[in-house]
């Protein structure tokens, strides 16, 4: 058992110098293209053998023929699965970010710039999932390579198998490939997230109201639905010049700071589960939001590329060694 | 249920049950009718019930089936082993698979089942009809295999078609190769089952004349003979099978097995040449006997293993596939001079009763006559004077045959009239015996050989003379002697003036038409499917091989094919590089390298204009032309030209004439932007 631990990782070292990552397009060379027959190939083999043999017993010119035609098809058809694989060109795309346990999928192109179409290509990788695809004469196609993820963080794309089986299906070629592309996992958004915290208008501001309203009056607008009843200018009310919003040279504090601190006493990775649902749930709601890490801070904004940013910080924060 | 997803698509089962039954056809009458009965009824049960989305039977009843099927094959053949039982399991199983057949594993499995039952209907027939129709099917079964090996959607049938074809045409070198070169065995390699049905032979091993009312007029080919020279006139041809020295009363036989053992031997015996001799090369079709076919009287046969006894040659084995021989034959010879004593009394002997009113009359003759030649003569007398009539449709002859014929019923074959007179002569006191074989030829212009057909079978007598050893007479010839000089058909339609002159043309036709492909299977026969370890020498020292051995050959063999396959692979890969036919991409490709090699690489999304943008950034030396190549490119691939081709032109001769030098600065050459 150990032997055959051994043997397999020296396999994989072995393969993994023989096909180093690959950055850009890859084009398939014969050096990175292997195959070996398949099972049913193995069938056809054993199949020619007893027709050969009967027509040996039998001296039966005309088993002969077939047994010999049928084993020299089967020899031409594994030059063809292999011209099959040859000069493929193999382009990572990257893939969209995911929330941990969600699956990844990696855009891979994949270009013919032969001269025939290139049958019933597969992109194999160890979870046994296969996307299926021609391409004729000079086409491209993005194929997906799926990747089930766990946890959070940067993910790399695995190696992967683009292999065929055409034309009879007698032989397997595949090509591994590992390309120099990864994409982001965000954390799992908490199921159960204690509410997004207060901003520290809603809260802190409070006393300072009562302290004499400090800040700069601006000037003033018409009421738009949502305003704090607190900024409504009921001077202008009793004036009867309708109902009005007051407008503040700094805009009140609306800010809400989704803070690592505050989830204390919480696991790091749980503690970033809650700042990812709060990050959702702030975005959807069109808050405004910024995020304190300990070793980042992110000012408050809101829109898709500041919950991009946000996720991503997330997404690379240092894993707790363990 | 629905047709669920692991269930292959209706269109490549039916596809599967063509080829199925195209080779199934050919060996149903090699079937028991319950077995074709029965896979006809599982291929329609698969074909609608995957259209119907019936489910599968269950395993446990198939197995059920599966047992039974095979106890009414051992009931039907006695046996599992034979090659017709051998493929009746076959067929059984294709039967059963196709109830059970599901995803893709099954329909490969019936595909190979399909190539294995190509070869069973050519261990039935090898000729050419048989290829005819199986080379289609061959090519079927390959269009079928290319679509059920993809699980995608089926590929269009014409592509399959040419795909097909280039595989099996790039595989045709290496099957002639092997074909040629692959060292052939001799003989079995296991016990060959003994066919089921024995091949239908003109000639037996014995011969009981009024036994049977009539002999099946076989027009099946008994063996084929090439003359190096002129062949020999028609009613000279007597080509010696089986000689029988014992008689029953009843039946002729060959004779006491001991002795017969004793009297093989290696050369023929007693044999004196007249004259010069003639020689020819025989093609004898399997007869599961041990006779070689040779021309009266055999003096070599150029073969293994070859015995003579009675002047007839003999293989030491049955003669189970077809095969060739060259043969020498005297016409004129004497055979054996000096008759032992002991043979004489077996060419003597005649059960002690029976037969009585010819055993008198051959009495009669001894006495009246003085010589061995006279008593003859009389006997041809009796057949060519008295009303004696040829036919093949003879009465049934009782316990005393020859009495009943020479004196009653006075119609039969050659067998009646051979019997009947060495029956006389022994009688008489003469020693005689009756040989057997073929008599006269059909010449083949087309092909320019000779052709013996089962119906050319024929009986004589020999007498042994003094001084002159064993002469033939043949009796038929005293009654109908057109038999003798013309063959059967011409003394059995009697001429056939009757028909119209339209018609006899019609029949002429249909004559050179018959010879003609005769002719063509007949070459067939000799160079592809009687290809054995003799043939193969032979073929391969006219192609330069000499001295060819199963080493020379594996040899030769083995370096053909690396051979073959490295240029076959070079060819495809050679394919698999060839760019597309898109000539833009092609010439900005070379662009691309070019300016690769100078460090500046075109990221995998960068369109051909941003690229264009950096280039030029990096290398303002080069600016104008990389603009000039990009812009061409751009408006070919995307915009659409006007004059597309000067524009192409244009755009390989600007990339010809980019060769960038590495620092900038260095001289480069002109562009030609015409």
């Amino acid at each position: 058992m150990q032997l055959r631990t051994w043997a397999n990782s020296q396999y994989r070292a072995w393969m993994q110098r023989r096909n180093p990552p690959v950055r850009g397009t890859l084009s398939l060379t014969g050096r990175r293209i292997y195959i070996l027959p398949t099972s049913a190939g193995l069938v056809f083999a054993l199949m020619v053998f007893i027709i050969l043999l009967s027509a040996m017993n039998y001296s039966n010119s005309m088993a002969f023929g077939v047994g010999f035609l049928l084993g020299a098809m089967g020899l031409v058809a594994m030059h063809h699965t292999h011209r099959n694989l040859l000069g493929l060109d193999v382009t990572g795309l990257g893939a969209e970010p995911v929330f941990a346990g969600d699956t990844l999928r990696f855009r891979v192109r994949l270009g013919n710039p032969g001269r025939k179409t290139r049958h019933g290509l597969e992109l194999d990788t160890n979870e046994g999932t296969r996307d299926k695809c021609d391409l004729p004469a000079g086409a491209s196609k993005v194929v997906f390579l799926p990747c089930p993820t766990l946890r959070r963080g940067a993910f790399s794309a695995p190696r992967f198998h683009l292999a065929c089986r055409f034309p009879l299906g007698l032989f397997r070629a595949w090509s591994p490939i590992k390309l120099e592309m990864s994409a982001l996992v965000y954390p799992q958004p908490a199921d159960d997230a204690p509410a997004i915290p207060a901003t520290r208008g809603d809260q802190g501001h409070r006393a300072s109201d009562q302290s004499g309203g400090q800040e700069d009056f601006h000037g003033l607008r018409d009421y738009r639905q949502g305003d704090p009843w607190r900024h409504i200018s009921w001077q202008a009310l009793a004036r009867e010049q309708g109902l009005t919003t007051k407008l503040f040279a700094e805009p009140l504090d609306e800010r809400r700071w989704l803070d690592w601190e505050s989830l204390a006493p919480r696991s790091a990775e749980t503690r970033l589960s809650i700042l990812c649902r709060w990050i959702l749930d702030c975005e959807s709601r069109h808050l405004v939001y910024g995020l304190r890490l300990p070793d980042k801070t992110i000012a408050p904004a809101s829109g898709a590329a500041h919950r991009e940013r946000c996720l991503q910080a997330l997404a690379l924060f240092p894993r707790e060694e363990a | 249920m629905r047709v669920n997803s692991a269930m292959l698509h209706y269109r490549k089962v039916d596809q599967v049950l063509i080829g199925l039954a195209l080779v199934i056809l050919p060996q149903v009458q090699h079937l028991p009718v319950w077995i074709t009965a029965l896979v006809i009824l599982c291929g329609i049960w698969r074909a609608v019930s995957l259209r119907r989305g019936w489910r599968n039977p269950r395993r446990w009843a198939l197995t059920l089936v599966a047992i039974v099927c095979g106890l009414g094959i051992f009931l039907t053949y006695g046996q599992l082993n034979s090659q017709d039982a051998g493929t009746a399991l076959l067929v059984t199983m294709v039967a059963l698979k196709l109830m059970e057949l599901r995803g893709r594993r099954d329909a490969l499995l019936l595909v190979f089942l399909g190539y294995f039952l190509v070869v069973t209907n050519f261990l039935h027939s090898q000729e050419l009809p048989m290829v005819l129709w199986l080379t289609p099917a061959t090519v079927w079964l390959t269009m079928v295999l290319l679509d059920v090996a993809r699980d995608d959607a089926p590929l269009p049938w014409r592509y399959r078609l040419r795909t097909t074809a280039l595989l099996m045409l790039q595989a045709l070198p290496l099957m002639l190769v092997l074909f040629l070169l692959f060292p052939r065995l001799p003989g079995p390699l296991w016990g060959v089952p003994s066919p089921d049905d024995a091949a239908t032979t003109g000639l037996s091993d014995s011969m009981s004349p009024g036994s049977i009312s009539g002999i099946s007029q076989s027009n099946e080919v008994a063996f084929r003979v090439t003359f190096d020279e002129s062949a020999p006139r028609q009613q000279q041809m007597y080509w010696r099978g089986p000689v029988f020295r014992e008689f029953d009363g009843q039946t002729w036989r060959y004779g006491d097995e001991a002795l017969r053992e004793g009297s093989i031997s290696r050369q023929p015996e007693g044999l004196q040449p007249l004259g010069p001799a003639i020689s020819y090369r025989v093609t004898l079709e399997p007869s599961n006997q041990h006779w070689l076919m040779a021309l009266d009287m055999p003096a070599s046969i150029e073969r293994r293993n070859v015995r003579y006894l009675d002047g007839q040659a003999l293989a030491t084995e049955p003669v189970e596939e077809r095969e060739r021989y060259d043969a020498a034959s005297y016409p004129a010879y004497r055979l054996q001079i000096e008759l032992p004593e002991e043979l004489r009394q077996q060419a003597l002997h005649l059960p002690n009763s029976g037969n009585a009113r010819a055993r008198a009359l051959a009495r009669q003759w001894a006495e009246e006559y003085a010589s061995t030649d006279e008593v003859i003569a009389a006997a041809m007398r009796l057949f060519n004077e008295q009303p004696f009539y040829y036919t093949l449709e003879a009465a049934v002859l009782g316990d005393e045959p020859v009495d009943e014929f020479l004196f009653d019923t006075r119609e039969g074959f050659c067998e009646h009239y051979a019997s009947a007179f060495a029956y006389l002569m022994r009688a008489a006191g003469i020693p005689a015996r009756i040989v057997t074989g073929y008599l006269g030829t059909e010449h083949n212009p087309i092909g320019n050989y000779h052709i013996v057909r089962q119906s050319n079978a024929h009986a004589w007598t020999e007498v042994w003379q003094e001084g002159m050893g064993w002469v033939r007479h043949d009796p038929t010839a005293a009654v109908a002697p057109e038999r003798i000089e013309q063959g059967i058909n011409t003394a059995l339609d009697g001429g056939g003036a009757a028909a119209g002159e339209g018609l006899m043309n019609l029949r002429r036709l249909m004559i050179r038409l018959e010879l003609g492909r005769d002719a063509i299977n007949a070459l067939w026969d000799a160079w592809v499917l009687a290809y054995g370890p003799e043939r193969q020498v032979e073929v391969l020292e006219r192609l330069g091989l000499r001295d060819a051995n199963w080493r020379s050959m594996a040899t030769t063999m083995g370096v053909l094919m690396v051979v073959l396959l490295a240029l076959h692979y070079a060819w495809i890969g050679w394919q698999a590089r060839t760019l597309s036919p898109d000539a833009p991409s092609r010439h900005y490709r070379l662009f691309c390298r070019r300016l690769e090699r100078i460090g500046l690489t075109r990221k995998p999304h960068e369109g051909p204009v941003d690229f264009a943008a950096r280039a030029a950034a990096q290398r303002p030396d080069l600016a104008a032309q990389i603009r000039h190549i990009t812009d061409l490119y751009v408006a070919l691939r995307y915009a659409g030209c006007k004059d597309e081709s000067a524009a192409l032109h244009t755009l390989q001769q600007a990339v010809r004439n980019f060769r960038p030098p590495r620092k900038a600065g260095e001289q480069a050459h002109p562009a030609t932007a015409s």
